[in-house]
């Protein structure tokens, strides 16, 4: 007890010791320290606080893991549509390429109907051909014998030796001259047919003549003759030529829509069956100077026209120039087809030789040429195809 | 001189009409009443040109020629019209004749017949007279 209260005095001594000392000492020391305080300078000279780094660190963290909490959603929302939109692009692709196979075997399949069609058809159209082809057969056949018996007929009544050469030269004969051969008669329009056929191995071109088209027209001279028919007082005579060259464009089932083309007779090759008169002629027309009768026709007055016999009747309209001087012409014509689709054109008019400037021949005024004359043509003209221009 | 015209022009005047018949004035398309007879191979033998081509080839083709050598050869050139401009379309190879006719080696055989210095052949497209020519 003793003791304990022994230490008890001894502490409160030892700490008023300690008290009475430290203010002893501060007492001593109080002018000889100078405190400064400088926040700034200590703050460097002490560097960042770590902890307050470490707080920093940590709120930037938590506030990226909050971000990122707020990102994930979207993030697995744009996955999601990612993946999905691929399995519907797919699908979708997938199905096209489903669609158009089908569509493909359709048309394979509808390929094959049609093939089969077409050999059914074209079996049916070989077997009608055949069937054609034998009544053909037949009609040669009886026209042949018909032909014949009609020969032979005509052989008891004329003997008559013909060269076989394409073209009969002109003769005009001191009488009348009987026809040569008839003007074949129009046929009827074969079937269109637009495929390119042979003929003796050669190919012959699809643009053939066309009724209904418009086209060009190459006069034929070994098959067109131009003439004139002339009355005097005693004598009436002809001239004839088949110098006669030239084109037309037209479409003959509408021969008004702007035809057009150009005819030329060499003068000088008229002829009337007379030297003398021929040479006289020459010179009435100044042949030497003026070496072509030209018709330049210009419109077409059609008056009937048949597609179906290929048949053309109406009025040609153009100017005939004569020695050098042009006048109006109509002339009624008649335009067909022959069989081998050549255009055939038939026409007259009459001139007087006054409008182009010629007296008409005479001799003291007895014998006389009319100044009138009959002007014909008998053209014939193959196609030289289409023609496509701005009429 | 003009008086000697006139009597040219008139002097005939005592001489029978020379009109044309209004029929008459179209060209013959090609003599119809010769005697053909059936072409025999010595009748191909030679170089032929056309005179006439009818029917439905005769809007296409111009002229046609063809060269038949005795070998079994031939030659041959078609004018051929309706395109922009005419052009020639030549055919080689070789010909036979036989009772169906003359094949220029297609397998259609064409009737074939013969005349003095002329032959003719008829096809589906046609028909063609030829006149055999000498080759200078």
């Amino acid at each position: 007890m003793n003791l304990s209260r022994s230490l008890q005095y001894f502490g409160v001594a030892a700490l008023a010791a300690l008290v009475i000392g430290s203010a002893i000492a501060l007492n001593v020391v109080k002018g000889r320290i100078q405190v400064v305080v400088s926040e700034a300078e200590d703050a460097a000279q002490r560097g960042p606080d770590p902890l307050e780094l470490l707080r920093a660190d940590l709120a930037e963290l938590r506030a990226e893991i909050a971000r990122g909490d707020e990102l994930l959603p979207q993030h697995l929302q744009t996955v999601h549509d990612s993946l999905s939109g691929d399995a519907t692009t797919r699908e979708s692709a997938v199905r096209q390429e489903l669609a158009a196979l089908r569509t493909q075997l359709a048309n394979v399949e509808a390929r094959l109907e049609t093939s089969a069609r077409s050999n059914e058809a074209a079996r049916a159209q070989t077997e009608a051909t055949l069937q054609r082809f034998a009544t053909a057969l037949n009609d040669l056949s009886t026209a042949i014998a018909a032909n014949a018996a009609q020969a032979a007929e005509r052989a008891r009544v004329e003997v008559v030796a013909v060269v076989p050469v394409e073209v009969a030269p002109v003769e005009v004969a001191p009488v009348a001259v009987a026809p040569v051969e008839p003007t074949p008669a129009p046929v009827e329009p074969p079937p269109a047919d637009t495929a390119k056929k042979g003929f003796l191995s050669f190919k012959v071109p699809e643009k053939g003549f066309r009724f209904d088209a418009r086209q060009r027209l190459a006069i034929v001279p070994s098959l067109s003759r131009v003439g004139f028919d002339a009355k005097s007082t005693l004598h009436d005579f002809s001239g004839v030529t088949q110098k006669v060259e030239g084109e037309l464009v037209v479409d003959l089932s509408k021969p008004g829509d702007a035809p057009k083309g150009r005819i030329s007779v060499e003068c000088a090759s008229l002829d009337t069956g007379l030297a003398d008169r021929d040479e006289g002629m020459r010179e009435l027309l100044e042949s030497e100077k003026q070496k072509q009768i030209t018709f330049t026709w210009s419109a077409f007055e059609a008056q009937s026209v048949d597609t179906a016999k290929q048949l053309v009747q109406g009025t040609v309209r153009g100017k005939l120039a004569i020695r050098g001087v042009e006048r109006e012409l109509a002339m009624p014509v008649k335009v067909s087809v022959d069989a081998s689709k050549r255009v055939g054109i038939e026409g007259e008019a009459r001139i007087k030789l006054t409008d182009f400037g010629i007296e008409p021949p005479s001799q003291l005024g007895m014998i006389e040429v009319e100044d009138e004359l009959r002007l014909w043509i008998s053209l014939r003209a193959r196609t030289l195809g289409p023609v496509e221009e701005a009429k | 001189m003009r008086c000697t015209l006139w009597l040219a022009l008139l002097a005939p005047a005592c001489i029978a009409p020379s009109v044309v018949d209004s029929t008459g004035r179209s060209v013959a398309i090609a003599a119809t009443d010769v005697a053909w007879r059936d072409a025999q191979a010595a009748d191909f033998d030679g170089f032929f040109e056309s005179t006439s081509i009818e029917g439905e080839a005769a809007a296409a083709i111009g002229r046609i020629y063809y060269h038949f050598a005795p070998s079994g050869t031939y030659t041959g050139a078609a004018l051929v019209i309706g395109g922009l401009e005419p052009e020639f379309q030549t055919l080689s190879g070789r010909w036979t004749h036989g009772p169906e006719g003359l094949d220029l080696g297609d397998g259609v055989p064409v009737r074939a017949s013969a005349a003095d210095g002329f032959l003719r052949l008829a096809s589906e497209g046609g028909v063609v007279t030829l006149r055999k020519q000498v080759i200078e």
